[in-house]
Formats: structure tokens, C-alpha cells, sequence
């Protein structure tokens, strides 16, 4: 093959470690006095892991499990250094408030952009590890032993040369009271047994049982159900609504104002709330953006595909030069819509206000991030938080997001003293995501008299995350995120001689958010079938085209 | 007042008769692993079975249900694992978040007490629950080894 694509494989290791991609909420705690961890219901080996004397090991999570398995991965991590029997091993969710009291000593809860195992592998390894060296170190202190002859293996600390044997659960609670070592070694990965190799997931019996409690499914004593309607139109606001034709309907207490663009129905059920609010009258002042529609939409993307002036993602060589002397140029426009998240579980957030201290229990990709929305919402410290997370049926980028928990706590602030559960209609959901962006794409390509492909211009045009989400993120107004999948080049299309990637920035009224894959679904719809169709026109096969 | 067989207990229900019968369950009952999807009866999260048929519960009214019998998730097998369905999605670790899973099973459930050796078309017509996660395949292989259970062990097969 000839043609100037010549650019080394594809890295699926480049891919994986794509810098900003998902979620990054630029948000991090004040610190906090250290206080105790919480009430041991065993002996807390470090902050990772609690033994009990039947040899059961907790493993402490501090990221979400929303089905990708981070939940049994991290687990695995710190059961291997710790050299605990799987089959003992057990996982509970760190609260956030505990994290908040104590540094952030469990590290970040965000759950986004593939970082929740890559990004805690080294401290929650060591972790383990620290707990194995306390054993070590209390069974040796029984046995008035060398450390250095003792061994673990299978929740059993045995003394090599008399064969001594002690389990995990006898020695945890002396081994709990030694010092952690300050420094500790990590197993290489010849030495691993649960990392790397296949275990079932610690969560997967529940879930084929019904017994898995989403936040979706809590039960609390005197608990009132929420439904909410928002205004229909981004941006627009609620202008009325008349209590007096639902408060006698079954079940409903109270008919509220949430925010400037939100009302909420509560009752005893939730079906009654929602059916209650369907009947509710309700104005809104929709505001200029109700005008809006596709065909404008589609029209202010397209001013986008030739404007002058757009953010650079990567430049090289001289790409007018190359495109004005080509022989054949091939150029094609494509599209992607917006897109909802369509979590399985519709957004849901219960909330409980009582003596000035806000409670609740919710499925979010970041429990750091919603004990803020929940103080900042309720208006009181972060310290009279607590937050009790749930297992997240489906996140997808969508419960990075904290708007449905302080719209829970604003309900539950007017209902003190009783738990409210708001649940969101899936008609609701389904209007009021942080969708996928919108965006169009402009490729122009230069071929050669050979048939090379001498020069590549793609022009995106349309929304940006991080300018609606992030714009402290955004580099001299360009958002690097919406060149994913080419920046880093993960498909090997980047070093073409002459190229250039820029983005022209088109917001809407819609609101847009990070989503599975975020950037690099459109894009790479967009590169691929653009390399087909300078593929067909060279003449050439599409798959021997492409580099490898 | 309804009067609601679920699995196998009655339960006299204080709730419209026209109050679907997922929010009976959920709500009233307060069984919660059959889930609220779309409401609509296009997901099939809230799949349960009314005299064996399997049914979306969220757009049944409760009031039309009568003496049939009704069995969730929670009632599909006496200790929560042993149908062949559920033995079954363990092997092949078939949930990833789950939130779908209830519906899968039960679905799953109802279509090999139909037909105990379904081909791959009576997969796809049978099995229209919607995976967000995007299950699919590990479903119709774990359906395979249900049924391949059944043949080996009638017996297990029955609910």
C-alpha cells in the first residue's frame, strides 16, 4: 500500500487512557478535621478492609456500581494484596461524609470515563496490602516469631517452619491494633491470584433475585412519595399552578413549588402523585427558547461547517495548500442527533430534613458531589450531610449529574420530619437529560494523482460539554473533549502530512452532558465513514485503505 | 378493597382498582423487585407472571387481575436462585446493572415453560425486555443453558 495513511495500529492502551474524556466535575472538598472512621462492625485492617472473627472481609468501595463491575474490581484489588479468601469476601460502600470527615482518605467518588478501577489500582492495592502486613505483624507478636517466616495465603497467616496456623478472623482484632506501615510493596503480578484472573461478580446473586434495594426501591418509616413536572421548554419557568383541583384527589398531601421551573405533587404513593399531578393546571412562561426547533437547530450548526473562526484541536503541515493542489478532493457533511441517557431507573432521590440536618439515599456516579448538591440545596454545612448510596440502575454519564438530588432535598426541606422519595416519570426523563451533544461534521479530503491522501480538514460544529458543563475546562475556548477519539488519535488518522481538526462552538438551549463513550461515538461515525467514502473514490478496497 | 394473590399469599389492597398493578406490588404490597421502567408497557422491567402468562405489570390494572395468581421475582423460586432461569444468568453473569434483570427472568421463565426448547426466533419473539446496559447475548445463552437445565432435570423446571 502506498497511500500517505500509513500511521502505526491502532492503540487500544492510547484509547483507553484518553485524557478528558467523562466526567471531571472540577469540584473538590474543603478539608475537614479528622474524625474516627465509622463504628467497626469488625477490626478495621487500615481504611479498606474490616475482618470479622468468622473470617468474612469487607471491602470498602468509595466509587459507584452502575453495571461495569468496578464494585467486584476494586474488591479483587485489595482482597489479592490482602491474600484473603474470595470466597469470604464481601463489599460496602464508603460514605461520603465519612470520606469528608477523614480527609477524603478513601480518594475520589467520582464514577465516569473508565477512571473508577484505573485511577484508584495503586492506592487501594497498597491499601490491602497494608492490612496483610498488620496481620503478618500481629500473628508473628502471638507467635514471638520473625515476620520474615510467616506467610499468607487464603485468609490463613501460617508460620512457614512449624506450620502454625492462624485464620484471618482470629488475629484480626490484634492485628487491627498494630501501626500501618508507612511504606509498603505491592505483589508483582506473577505473584496475583484474584487480579487478572475471573471471579463472579459480588453483586450478581441479588440482582437474579429481586433483592437488589435501588434508590429507587428504599423504604422508610412515614415516607411520602414525589412526582415533578418541569417546564417543558429549557430555560422557561413556572408561572401557576392551582393546588385547589388535586388536594382532595387519593392520597396527596401537598402540591409545591420546587424551583423557578419545577412543581412537585407529594402523596402517600407515588402512583398518586403522578396521577395527581397529570391533573394538576399548570402555567408556564415558556420563554423564547419555546420558538425554537430542529430546522433552526440544524441551521446554526451549519453556519458552523465554513465560519472563519473555530477552536483548534491539532494542526499540521499546510492543509489549504495541500487541499487546493490535490487532483480529487472528496468532501462529505455528516450528523449526529442529541441523545438521551435513558437510564433504565428513572432519576430518583429520597430525602429526609430533620433538625437542621439533610439525609439521603440515591444513586449517583459521584456520592462526594451529591453530599454538596444536598448541603448547597438544603442551605447548611457539608457536615450536615449524610448520604447513603445505591447501587445505580444505569448511569451512563447521566447521575454525574445532581440536579434530581436537589430537587429531592428542596421537597423534603418543605416536608420536615418525614422521608420523601422523588421519583422521576420516564416522560420527564426523557425531556430532561444531559443529552449527547448535537453536532455536525465537515470533512474535506485531498488525494494525490497516485491516489494518496495528501490532506484531511474535519470541522466539527455544535454543542460543547464542557462550555455548558465545565467552562473553567475549557483551553483558550476550545474544548478538547469534543475531539475524542482523534485527539489522542486512537483510529491512527492523525498523521496525515496536512490535517487539521478544529471545532466551531454552536450552543443550544439544550442542555448537554458527558455520555457513555461521549465524544468518540460521533466521531468515529464520522471519520470511518468518511475514510470509506475517500476509499471508494481512490479505488480502493475501504479495509486495505486504512492504516493498520 | 382488593383481594391479590402474589405469590402465593393473599393481600387485601386498599388501592383504585384501576392503579396498575406494578405500583400494587411495589407500593401498596411493597415487593420491589419488579421495577418501574417506561410505564408504558414497552420496557418489560415490570414483568410478572398472572396465572403463568408473563405480563407487563405496569399497564395491567390491578382490578382486572381478580383470583388469577400473580408470582415476582421474588416469588419465582422459594430460595431466590434455584429456578433453572436464575441458575442459569449466574453462570453466565447475565446483569451488569441489573435494573432490567427481574423483568428478563421472569420473561425468560414464562418462555421455556412454554416451550422448553425455544429456537433463537422464539428468543427474539419472545424476549422484547429492554436492556439498557445491553445484556442481550449473554441472555439468549443463558436461556440455552436454562433450557438444556429443564431437559436434564424436569422437575426443576416447574413453577
Amino acid at each position: 500500500m502506498s497511500q500517505t495513511i500509513q500511521l502505526g495500529r491502532r492503540s487500544f492502551l492510547t484509547a483507553a487512557s484518553a485524557a478528558g474524556g467523562g466526567l471531571s466535575l472540577g469540584w473538590s472538598l474543603p478539608k475537614a478535621a479528622a474524625q474516627s472512621t465509622q463504628p467497626a462492625t469488625g477490626a478495621e485492617l487500615g481504611i479498606w478492609a474490616v475482618i470479622k472473627p468468622d473470617d468474612t472481609t469487607v471491602i470498602r468501595i468509595a466509587r459507584s456500581e452502575m453495571g461495569q463491575g468496578t464494585l467486584t474490581g476494586l474488591a479483587q484489588l485489595v482482597a489479592d494484596e490482602l491474600d484473603a479468601d474470595w470466597r469470604f469476601v464481601s463489599a460496602e460502600y464508603v460514605a461520603p461524609e465519612l470520606n469528608l470527615a477523614n480527609k477524603r482518605a478513601w480518594g475520589d467518588m467520582s464514577t465516569g470515563g473508565s477512571r473508577g478501577i484505573r485511577a484508584s489500582v495503586e492506592y487501594v492495592r497498597k491499601g490491602g496490602a497494608v492490612g496483610r502486613a498488620m496481620l503478618i505483624e500481629a500473628a508473628a507478636k502471638r507467635w514471638s516469631v520473625p515476620e520474615s517466616e510467616c506467610s499468607t495465603a487464603m485468609s490463613v497467616v501460617t508460620h512457614t517452619p512449624t506450620g502454625r496456623r492462624l485464620r484471618y478472623g482470629e488475629i484480626a482484632a490484634e492485628a487491627a491494633k498494630q501501626t500501618p506501615p508507612a511504606d509498603i510493596k505491592v505483589k508483582t503480578p506473577a505473584q496475583w491470584t484474584l487480579i487478572g484472573h475471573g471471579v463472579k461478580r459480588l453483586d450478581t446473586p441479588e440482582k437474579l433475585s429481586g433483592k437488589t434495594i435501588f434508590a429507587i426501591d428504599v423504604k422508610l418509616p412515614n415516607m411520602l412519595n414525589a412526582a415533578i413536572a418541569q417546564c417543558p421548554v429549557f430555560g422557561g419557568k413556572l408561572n401557576s399552578f392551582d393546588a385547589t383541583k388535586i388536594n382532595t384527589m387519593p392520597g396527596v398531601k401537598y402540591v409545591l413549588k420546587v424551583d423557578d421551573s419545577t412543581v412537585a405533587v407529594v402523596a402517600d404513593k407515588w402512583y398518586q402523585a403522578k396521577t395527581a399531578l397529570e391533573a394538576l393546571p399548570i402555567v408556564w412562561d415558556e420563554g423564547p427558547n419555546a420558538a425554537v426547533d430542529g430546522k433552526q437547530i440544524d441551521a446554526l450548526l451549519k453556519t458552523g461547517l465554513d465560519a472563519k473562526e473555530a477552536g483548534l484541536g491539532q494542526k499540521q503541515g499546510d492543509i489549504e495548500a495541500a487541499l487546493s493542489s490535490a487532483a480529487k478532493k472528496v468532501e462529505a457533511v455528516y450528523g449526529t442527533q442529541y441523545q438521551n441517557h435513558a437510564t433504565l431507573e428513572p432519576m430518583n432521590c429520597t430525602a429526609l430534613w430533620s433538625n437542621g440536618q439533610i439525609e439521603i439515599w440515591v444513586g449517583s456516579q459521584n456520592g462526594d458531589a451529591s453530599l454538596a448538591a444536598a448541603a448547597e440545596a438544603a442551605g447548611v454545612k457539608l457536615d450536615s450531610v449524610k448520604v447513603n448510596k445505591h447501587h445505580l440502575g444505569g448511569g451512563f454519564g447521566r447521575r454525574g449529574q445532581q440536579d434530581y438530588v436537589r430537587q429531592a432535598v428542596m421537597i423534603a426541606k418543605q416536608v420536615p420530619g418525614k422521608p420523601v422519595k422523588l421519583i422521576w416519570s420516564r416522560e420527564e426523563d426523557m425531556r430532561h437529560g444531559f443529552y449527547r451533544p448535537i453536532t455536525q461534521c465537515k470533512l474535506t479530503a485531498g488525494l494525490d494523482a497516485q491516489n494518496n491522501v495528501t490532506g484531511l480538514h474535519a470541522r466539527i460544529s455544535g454543542n460543547s460539554i464542557l462550555a455548558y458543563l465545565a467552562p473553567q475546562r475549557m483551553e483558550n475556548g476550545v474544548d478538547r473533549v469534543a475531539f475524542q477519539g482523534w485527539i489522542p488519535d486512537e483510529f491512527g488518522y492523525m498523521a496525515i502530512p496536512n490535517l487539521l481538526i478544529d471545532h466551531a462552538v454552536r450552543q443550544t438551549h439544550v442542555p448537554v452532558g458527558f455520555w457513555r463513550g461521549v465524544n468518540t461515538n460521533q466521531n468515529a461515525l464520522y471519520m470511518e465513514c468518511f475514510i470509506d467514502e475517500v476509499a471508494h473514490a481512490a479505488g480502493k478496497d475501504p479495509l486495505e485503505f486504512r492504516p493498520r | 378493597m382488593l383481594k391479590l394473590n402474589i405469590n402465593g399469599t393473599v393481600h387485601n389492597v386498599d388501592a383504585d382498582p384501576d392503579t396498575p398493578l406494578l405500583w400494587v406490588i411495589r407500593e401498596w404490597v411493597g415487593l420491589t423487585g419488579t421495577k418501574y421502567g417506561c410505564g408504558i408497557a414497552q420496557c418489560g422491567a415490570c414483568s410478572v407472571h398472572i396465572d403463568g402468562v408473563v405480563t407487563r405489570s405496569c399497564s395491567t390494572a390491578a382490578g382486572t387481575v381478580g383470583d388469577a395468581k400473580i408470582t415476582t421475582i421474588e416469588g419465582l423460586s422459594p430460595d431466590g436462585f434455584s429456578h433453572p432461569v436464575q441458575v442459569a444468568w449466574l453462570q453466565h453473569e447475565v446483569p451488569q446493572c441489573g435494573y432490567c434483570q427481574s423483568g428478563q427472568i421472569m420473561a425468560a421463565a414464562a418462555l421455556l415453560k412454554d416451550k422448553p426448547r425455544p429456537t433463537e426466533a422464539d428468543v427474539a419473539e419472545a424476549i422484547t425486555n429492554i436492556c439498557r446496559c445491553g445484556t442481550y447475548q449473554r441472555i439468549k445463552a443463558a436461556i440455552n443453558t436454562a433450557a438444556a437445565l429443564n431437559a436434564a432435570s424436569p422437575a426443576a423446571g416447574k413453577v
